[in-house]
């Protein structure tokens, strides 16, 4: 997967690009919207990142001569500002996704991952990831044969990770997503429940599924 | 933010209009000069119609006078008394005669009456008796006659018919007419100009408060923003508008105020994550260091950083919310079931610290739901935090009239000091003896729910007793 990130702050630019290379993706880094233009339309890319903020030619102008090309690369958008007028100008000329500085790097992986997937996302009633195993529309869970008895906020937790299983996720997210809460106070409350859950998802067996990433929140996958 | 050049401030808009001083001298300039030129004219004209009004009387008494002459003494005695009698010329209005027989031939007349009133100058007269025709006319010399002819009774009981020519030299009534309009222009014009100046003066007189007031206006500065419109003796109009500038004063140094202090507490915010950042980088760098010590600055770096970024975004939320460019769409909603999700969230927290929480009562509010939630879980969280072990929370919801009803945050923690109960709401304000509960909190719960409250146009009361507890209400208006 070849990526282009169009960024004029060096060391935001050279850390999007190791975190991707060290992702298995290809990135090529253009430091100003004329190379940028430029490169985006000589090569073909599977996705461009695009910063607002450029010199001399902007990321909005950018995307519109891209677009007015006819190249329909997929597009992220990064900017500081993160009001909603913005967001809507930006989709309305074509970009795909948006996303406002500052941003966790799992946030942006996730993000260029939703986009690239394309076509069908996975809709499976059965989700396997090693040997646990989630029957969505059954809400059941049970690991080796093992049937788990969780609450349903438990199961929605559980479903999450496991859906975007390899993904870190942030508390944040992860209390938005469950709870529909952003309010974020220091007590870690999110921890409380991802203590709970690994005590009925994890303890019991050999293998941990649930992995905490220090500084950055959890993520489900079998190591 | 937009860039405000500096030498535009107090500049005249592009798109100027009449200055208010001329638009005012010009306008009553031309009412007080309408009004002078219509008095003279109706004093003119009124002078004149009387005057002229007068000359004819005078002319048919006398031509009645000389009709009853001729009838009485006949023909000899009026040409003696009257035709010849020499007046010297010293009569204001000379007047001349004229007798003609009915063949049109000059029976007699006054000393150059053929020169300065030829009978064909006359109209002619109508006969059976009735008063002659007036004529008005200039003739050769230049003077303004009014003659009138008539036939009359030439006298002596004879029957025989006459014509008698009577004329007025009116030259000197003419004159004063004339010298009158020629004062009278005189005046209007010397009229006009007064009339300008004087509104001028009046304009001007007048907008001196303006001027005064823009001077003042025109002062106020960043630098200065507690100085005020003063002065006091402003005319009523503008003492109205002296008042509302100074209102708004008001309100900007009190936004400017609570902006700059949010700044000064922002920075001392940042100054703690920013040292930490710093030192525990250069720290790690100062010597060799295993990966694992490395990989523990990193993540205490990325704690901070996780720190600031929430900092910001509460900043920028309660900044949104001042200034009204906040989403805030309250609809009906279940209070309750809000409630249940936050406490859901919450519950297993307050288990591990032993804090009991209950809740009772529900309500239907008109409420945006989110910001309900952020609001109730800023207030939960501070309750867990504040708390001490085996402590609770109580949570209550009462309905009031129609969609509106209240929220009470009870605890049972530390409490706070009366004299700090108000400065709570301050952002960033944290109660110095109870801080330790909670090293990391940002200060900004409390203006957090503040704001959400202000947005909803409900309020926030606090009421603490030190060592037994704090509740919390939030009343929600029905709208």
């Amino acid at each position: 997967m070849h990526i282009l990130i169009i960024e004029d702050e060096k060391k935001t630019a050279a850390f999007i690009s190791r975190g991707l290379t060290e992702e298995n993706f290809t990135a090529d880094v253009s430091e100003n919207g004329r190379d940028g233009l430029n490169l985006a339309l000589s090569r073909e890319y599977d996705l461009i990142i695009l910063d607002i903020m450029l010199p001399g030619l902007d990321g909005w102008e950018v995307l519109k001569r891209l677009r007015d090309r006819g190249k329909d690369t997929p597009v992220l958008l990064l900017t500081v500002l993160n009001d909603v007028d913005d967001r809507v100008k930006g989709l309305k000329l074509g970009a795909d996704d948006y996303l406002a500085k500052p941003f966790a790097f799992s946030e942006l992986l996730a993000r260029i991952h939703t986009i690239l997937r394309r076509g069908p996302v996975r809709t499976s009633d059965v989700l396997r990831v090693a040997d646990l195993e989630i029957d969505f529309p059954g809400h059941r869970v049970s690991r080796g044969g093992k049937r788990i008895d969780l609450t349903p906020k438990e199961f929605a937790l559980l479903s999450l990770l496991a859906r975007r299983s390899g993904e870190v996720l942030s508390r944040t997210r992860i209390a938005e997503r469950i709870w529909d809460i952003d309010f974020e106070s220091e007590t870690n409350v999110v921890d409380v429940h991802m203590r709970r859950l690994r005590i009925k998802v994890d303890e019991p067996f050999e293998t941990k599924l649930i992995h905490t990433v220090r500084g950055i929140g959890y993520v489900l996958e079998p190591r | 933010m937009s860039r405000v050049d500096p030498s535009d401030t107090g500049a005249v808009p592009r798109r100027s209009h009449l200055s208010l001083t001329l638009w005012l001298a010009l306008a009553n300039a031309v009412a007080a000069f309408l009004l002078l030129a219509l008095i003279a004219m109706l004093l003119y004209f009124g002078l004149a119609a009387q005057l002229n009004h007068q000359n004819h009387l005078y002319l048919h008494d006398e031509v009645r006078m000389l009709r009853r002459m001729l009838h009485n003494y006949g023909i000899g005695a009026m040409v003696s008394d009257e035709i010849n009698a020499d007046h010297h010329g010293e009569e204001y209005v000379k007047h001349y005669i004229r007798l003609l027989d009915k063949g049109g031939r000059t029976i007699a007349e006054t000393r150059g009456m053929g020169e300065a009133a030829p009978h064909s100058s006359f109209r002619p007269a109508v006969r059976n008796g009735r008063p002659g025709l007036d004529n008005l006319w200039r003739n050769r010399k230049g003077e303004t006659m009014l003659g009138a002819s008539e036939w009359v009774d030439l006298g002596n009981g004879t029957g025989e018919q006459g014509i008698l020519d009577v004329a007025l030299d009116v030259t000197n009534v003419h004159n004063i007419l004339k010298g009158c309009r020629f004062r009278i222009s005189t005046l209007l014009v010397v009229g006009f100009m007064l009339c300008v100046a004087v509104s001028f003066a009046i304009a001007r007189r007048g907008t001196r408060p303006l001027r005064q007031m823009t001077d003042m206006i025109r002062r106020v500065s960043v630098s200065n923003l507690d100085e005020r419109v003063s002065g006091g003796a402003w005319p009523r109009e503008l003492g109205t508008l002296a008042l509302a500038t100074n209102l708004m004063l008001d309100r900007l140094q009190d936004s400017f105020e609570r902006l700059r202090n949010s700044a000064i507490n922002l920075s001392h915010k940042m100054r703690t994550p920013l040292t930490i950042l710093r030192g525990e980088a250069e720290v790690a760098l100062s010597r060799e260091r295993s990966v694992e010590e490395l990989r523990e600055v990193i993540v205490s770096g990325l704690e901070e950083n996780v720190r600031l970024v929430r900092l910001v975004d509460n900043i920028l939320f309660l900044s949104d919310a001042e200034l009204g460019k906040f989403q805030c769409s309250p609809s009906a909603m279940d209070a309750g079931a809000e409630i249940e999700k936050v406490i859901d969230f919450y519950s297993p927290a307050a288990e591990e610290k032993g804090i009991t929480i209950n809740y009772s009562g529900s309500a239907q509010l008109l409420a945006d739901a989110a910001l309900f939630r952020k609001a109730a879980a800023a207030l939960i969280a501070n309750g867990l935090n504040y708390n001490a072990p085996g402590g609770s929370l109580d949570l209550s919801l009462s309905q009031g009239e129609g969609l509106s009803g209240a929220l009470r945050v009870s605890d049972s923690g530390c409490g706070i000091p009366p004299e700090e109960q108000m400065k709570v709401f301050d952002r960033f304000y944290r109660v110095y003896a109870t801080r330790h509960c909670d090293p990391h909190g940002t200060g900004l719960g409390l203006s957090i729910v503040q704001a959400i409250m202000e947005l909803h146009r409900g309020s926030v009361a606090i009421d603490s007793r030190p060592k037994v507890g704090t509740s919390v209400t939030l009343t929600f208006p029905a709208h």
